[in-house]
């Protein structure tokens, strides 16, 4: 009894003992060990790339002594929160990969690009690559791949109701609206039709359709990033075309504007009820998936329910977004993936990491890129998809592809411009007024944003 | 006085250990947690004492997170749905428990259980996955829902991307298992009414209505203002199903506060100590409400 | 307990068709809400058996015959042989968390209970306090504590002690021990027993139902617990269930069935702990402290 009264005092100790030794030693093992410890986060980039990522990292280790590199996965859905705890708690990785976020700059914690490229280097990426990672005139990560939205069409569709895909992929706007009234078919003359020449969606993080707005000549920021220019005749222009697509030619689904991507995407690949969708290029890759499903599941003799419950397998073709008269159509991209190297104390580990980000992104690496759909941000990897059938063509649009601006304030900057643009689509709201209240708002936000970074320094 | 002054430390002594865990774990957090709302958000940087210090003493900012926030339209509508969701969520769970508490009363032992498990066991899944699979029963097209009403020939809506039945969607996602807890514990408190009473009311010939009526459910009080706390206190944070389903949308109409929470602290930039304001004037609100609550319990106890 | 249904004399007399038709209305009622609950898992259930193509189509194709493990296989896979890492883990550490924090919970609910200290009252409070603080307002400041006061980011301890300290499980013990009379331990103590074995011999016993109650729930919040490991933890092989299925959820909206086969698994245990520990439940739920 005594020895178990004993215990009890003593067991609060021991408990705050083992905490202070436990956290000793690790200092202590911290101090002796030699090796330089890179910790890098990227996210889940696919299999292959991963498995990539895995074999340079082994690597890097061997070929350069007493350096370990500790990596983590990232999941796309709950990595921004996770680097963000460990970035505000004092605890940032070195490496990461997508990882730029302004608050991080402003805070300055991140190491600039500047003067770690050479004049060579610099002129090997793409000018908008390099421009996804400015801010303020200095470049905070290294560019790795580009993404850009294209428009999917559905050769079957085209060839039932008679209808010429565009020629070389491009065509104007009037062209555009021509081969849109004749896909869109109403068979029993309801008034509802049956398939519709396109459908169209706006939401936060969303872009599909702005591609359609930037070939008018829509510009979001100044370049500066203090005022908001997006109230323009230009922009007027492009959603009122948006609009008389789905309310005055009918020939977009009804709908479109409150639509989500992934249901744009569902009635595309399995309703087919329209013949065009703007996606990511990543859709061409899956739609290549499901045909080839498709077509085992075939060959295996599943037979019943075949033709309309398991899908047809669609003969599709891409084109560019179109374009206002004699115009380059350009391409709209979500995002450019990148690496950034967190502020580094130890010159030493400074250049290892530089080191390390610069032989992700360049040479191998951008080959890697073809296994996942992605598009490369130098020059010098070439056109990876030369030999696609499909996608050949594509390579130089993407490579200009029109990035959406670098801004802290941008996930509300979207969040706001994109309910406008629902609203003026759905007819609730006059779109004059649609944009200019758009342009209002994210103006107050710039604002308040520069107002409280000047009261803070 | 000895005996007194040894039985406070015998006392100390058992509450240490969980004491000492709390201490460092939770209530160091919240300390800090409560600095932050009142300092402009910086990186905690903690590698020794010096940086504590300085945390502590510059970056104040005093109240003007406070007042940012109460200056954010967002944290109105926040406000609007939480106590909306709360509204209606409390008096459902509680007054769906106790129906079904009551309804089992006549039945035998065995199927007493078997129901009070059926409805309870649920409940234990955890949030995300019951979050993630209404998600799913929700889509639009391919959910089980529209389905089924489909095949009765009716058009179902876009439960979670219509921003007018979007948070009554979460909530009825949410109500199916809420009354879970509140079975278990009635049923309870019902087998502890004494026989007496009962067999008091059943003599002067109550039908069952009056029964409940006048005789058990003033005495299910206590438990009934139980369940209500919990359960307020529960509405007032809700963020999971929120978090899974809608992200706060459309617009912000699914947004409450503790998404608010949220959004402040991990989607917007340089808003940290927002997050942190917003917290505590939550926890003041919760805490008022659980406050004059406990006090309405305490004075009901006796009976 | 009071047989409610003994004062009912069902099918004796004729005016018993009025109750028998209620006592039906109340079943159906019953019977209703019982298919409402269990039908959304019973649709997770299906889910997790059906190839997840077959769910893609506009219209589901369920058919038993296509029933496989297919999706379970993909998620073993997927997780890169870890997943039964992932599973011990997290049985492991809600283990330790679940019998360490009932301990814990019933020395201090006694404490709080039943000993006199000054301040006792006010750090009750505080400890009940924290409890309507939410999580995303803690979580930067914990990882500041965890990983730069106490080094313990990326191991199985940051995850546990965190957990241990939760006073939810305190709240329980203390209104259960309120209802305890004192002249147990009165007794116990004029026959000369120190304090800390009357605790052992006469509290603990005595206070079974809110124990096995406290280790239950204990268990079944950390099984669940998903941002505080996902933050803290960095390697793969130490994360705990949750987190890992967590990376099975991108791109969800294409992969149902994935995500419900992934689901089920991390929910046998709840229900497996509900089969074993359904009476324990239900009688640590049944004491007066709790309502008043």
């Amino acid at each position: 009894m005594e020895r178990i009264k004993r215990s009890l005092i003593v067991l609060p100790i021991v408990c705050l003992g083992v905490l202070g030794a436990a956290g000793c030693a690790r200092q202590s093992v911290g101090e002796q060990a030699k090796p330089i410890v890179i910790q890098f986060w990227d996210y889940q980039r696919g299999t292959d790339l991963n498995r990539w990522e895995e074999e340079q990292i082994a690597w890097f280790e061997q070929t350069h002594s007493n350096v370990k590199i500790e990596a983590t996965r990232l999941a796309w859905q709950s990595g921004p929160e996770k680097l963000d705890v460990a970035v505000f708690s004092g605890n940032p990785p070195d490496v990461a990969g997508s990882a730029l976020n302004i608050a991080y700059v402003e805070q300055g914690l991140i190491e600039p690009w500047d003067d770690l490229l050479s004049p060579e280097d610099m002129a090997d990426f793409y000018p908008t690559a390099l421009n996804a990672c400015t801010w303020e005139g200095r470049l905070w990560a290294i560019p790795w791949y580009k993404t850009a939205y294209i428009m999917m069409l559905n050769l079957d569709l085209f060839r039932e109701t008679g209808v010429e895909p565009p020629k070389g992929h491009r065509w104007t706007w009037e062209e555009f609206l021509e081969k849109m009234k004749q896909l869109t078919v109403d068979k029993d003359g309801d008034g509802m039709s049956e398939q519709y020449g396109i459908g169209i969606n706006f939401y936060p993080e969303e872009f599909e359709s702005w591609a359609f707005l930037y070939n008018e000549g829509t510009e979001i920021l100044s370049p500066d990033g203090r005022r908001c220019v997006f109230d323009s005749p230009e922009t007027l222009r492009g959603v009122e075309n948006l609009y008389d697509l789905v309310h005055k030619y009918k020939v977009a689904l009804s709908g479109s504007g409150a639509m989500r991507q992934y249901e744009t995407w569902d009635v595309f690949t399995n309703e087919w009820r329209i013949a065009a969708t703007c996606q990511g290029l990543w859709s061409v890759f899956a739609q290549r998936r499901t045909n080839r499903r498709i077509e085992q599941a075939a060959q295996r003799g599943e037979s019943d329910d075949a033709g309309v419950l398991r899908g047809r397998i669609m003969d599709f073709d891409v084109a560019l977004f179109p374009s206002s008269g004699t115009a380059e159509p350009i391409l709209a991209s979500a995002g450019v993936g990148h690496l950034v190297i967190f502020k580094q104390k130890d010159p030493e580990k400074k250049k290892l990491c530089v080191e390390f980000a610069k032989h992700m992104t360049s040479g191998d690496s951008q080959k890697m890129l073809a296994t996942q759909s992605l598009f490369p941000a130098r020059r010098s990897a070439g056109d990876l998809y030369e030999h696609d059938p499909i996608l050949s063509f594509v390579q130089p649009y993407v490579a200009k592809a029109k990035v959406h601006p670098l801004h802290p304030e941008w996930v509300n900057i979207d969040r706001t411009l994109s309910k406008q643009l629902q609203l003026a689509m759905l007819g609730e709201k006059p779109i004059a007024e649609a944009i200019r209240d758009g342009a209002t708002q994210v103006q107050a936000l710039l604002d308040r944003y520069y107002e409280r970074r000047r009261e803070r320094r | 006085m000895r005996t007194s002054s040894r039985k406070s430390l015998w006392g100390y002594l058992f509450i240490a250990p969980h004491l000492s865990l709390f201490l460092v774990f939770l209530f160091l957090p919240v300390l800090l947690a409560f600095l932050l709302a009142f300092r402009e958000v910086s990186v905690i940087r903690f590698e020794g004492s010096a940086d504590f210090f300085r945390f502590l003493v510059s970056d104040y900012i005093g109240w003007r997170n406070f007042s940012d926030a109460f200056a954010e339209p967002v944290f109105y509508s926040a406000l609007r749905n939480t106590l909306l969701y709360t509204l209606v969520m409390v008096p459902l769970s509680v007054g769906l428990s106790l129906l079904l508490a009551l309804l089992i009363i006549p039945l035998n032992e065995r199927l007493q259980g078997l129901f009070r498990g059926a409805y309870y066991l649920p409940s234990m899944f955890s949030g995300v996955i019951l979050a993630l699979l209404w998600r799913w029963i929700y889509e639009p097209k391919n959910g089980i829902l529209n389905l089924a009403l489909d095949a009765l020939g009716v058009q179902g809506p876009n439960w979670l991307g219509d921003p007018k039945i979007a948070l009554a969607s979460i909530l009825v996602s949410a109500a199916v298992y809420a009354p879970g807890l509140g079975v278990i514990i009635y049923s309870a408190a019902i087998s502890r009414i004494p026989d007496e009473l009962l067999e008091a009311a059943h003599m002067d010939g109550a039908s069952t209505l009056q029964k409940w009526r006048s005789v058990v459910i003033p005495l299910l009080k206590p438990t009934t203002l139980f369940l209500v706390v919990i359960n307020t206190i529960w509405s007032f944070q809700v963020f999971t199903s929120i978090y899974i389903m809608t992200r706060g949308g459309p617009g912000d109409s699914t947004t409450t506060l503790v998404y608010f929470i949220y959004d402040l602290a991990f989607k917007q930039v340089g808003r940290k100590g927002e997050a942190a304001a917003v917290s505590f004037i939550l926890f003041a609100m919760v805490a008022i409400v659980a406050f004059i609550q406990f006090r309405m319990l305490r004075s009901e106890a006796e009976y | 307990m009071v047989q409610l249904n003994e004062l009912r004399e069902i099918g004796t007399r004729p005016t018993d068709w009025a109750k028998n038709l209620r006592l039906s209305a109340a079943s159906l009622i019953l019977v209703l809400w019982a298919l409402v609950v269990f039908l959304p898992l019973a649709w997770m259930g299906i889910c997790a058996f059906t190839p997840n193509e077959n769910l893609l189509f506009t219209r589901p194709v369920i058919r038993f015959e296509a029933f496989s493990l297919d999706n379970l296989r993909s998620v073993f896979r997927r997780s890169n042989g870890l997943f039964d890492n992932w599973l011990f883990n997290s049985f492991y550490i809600a283990l330790v968390v679940s019998i360490g924090s009932t301990f814990l919970s019933a020395m201090a609910g006694y404490s709080y209970a039943k000993m006199r200290f000054p301040g006792r009252q006010v750090i009750f409070w505080i400890l009940l306090a924290t409890l309507m603080v939410p999580y995303q307002a803690i979580v930067i400041p914990l990882f500041v504590v965890v990983n730069n006061m106490l080094r313990l980011a990326d191991s199985h301890w940051a995850i546990i002690l965190p957990q241990l300290a939760a006073p939810a499980g305190v709240f329980f013990c203390r209104q259960y021990m309120k209802t305890l009379p004192s002249d147990l331990e009165d007794a116990a103590r004029i026959d000369g027993c120190s304090e800390f074995g009357i605790f052992c011999r006469v509290i603990l016993p005595v206070s079974r139902p809110v124990l096995a109650a406290t280790a239950i729930f204990t268990f079944l919040w950390s099984w669940e617990s998903f941002f505080w490991p996902l933050v803290i933890l960095r390697s793969e092989k130490r994360f705990v269930l949750q987190v890992g299925l967590a990376y099975l959820q991108d791109n969800s909206l294409l992969s149902p069935g994935y995500l419900m086969a992934g689901a089920l698994a991390a929910s046998i245990p709840v229900v497996l702990f509900f089969i074993v520990f359904q009476r324990q439940l239900t009688k640590g739920f049944s004491f007066g402290g709790l309502q008043g």
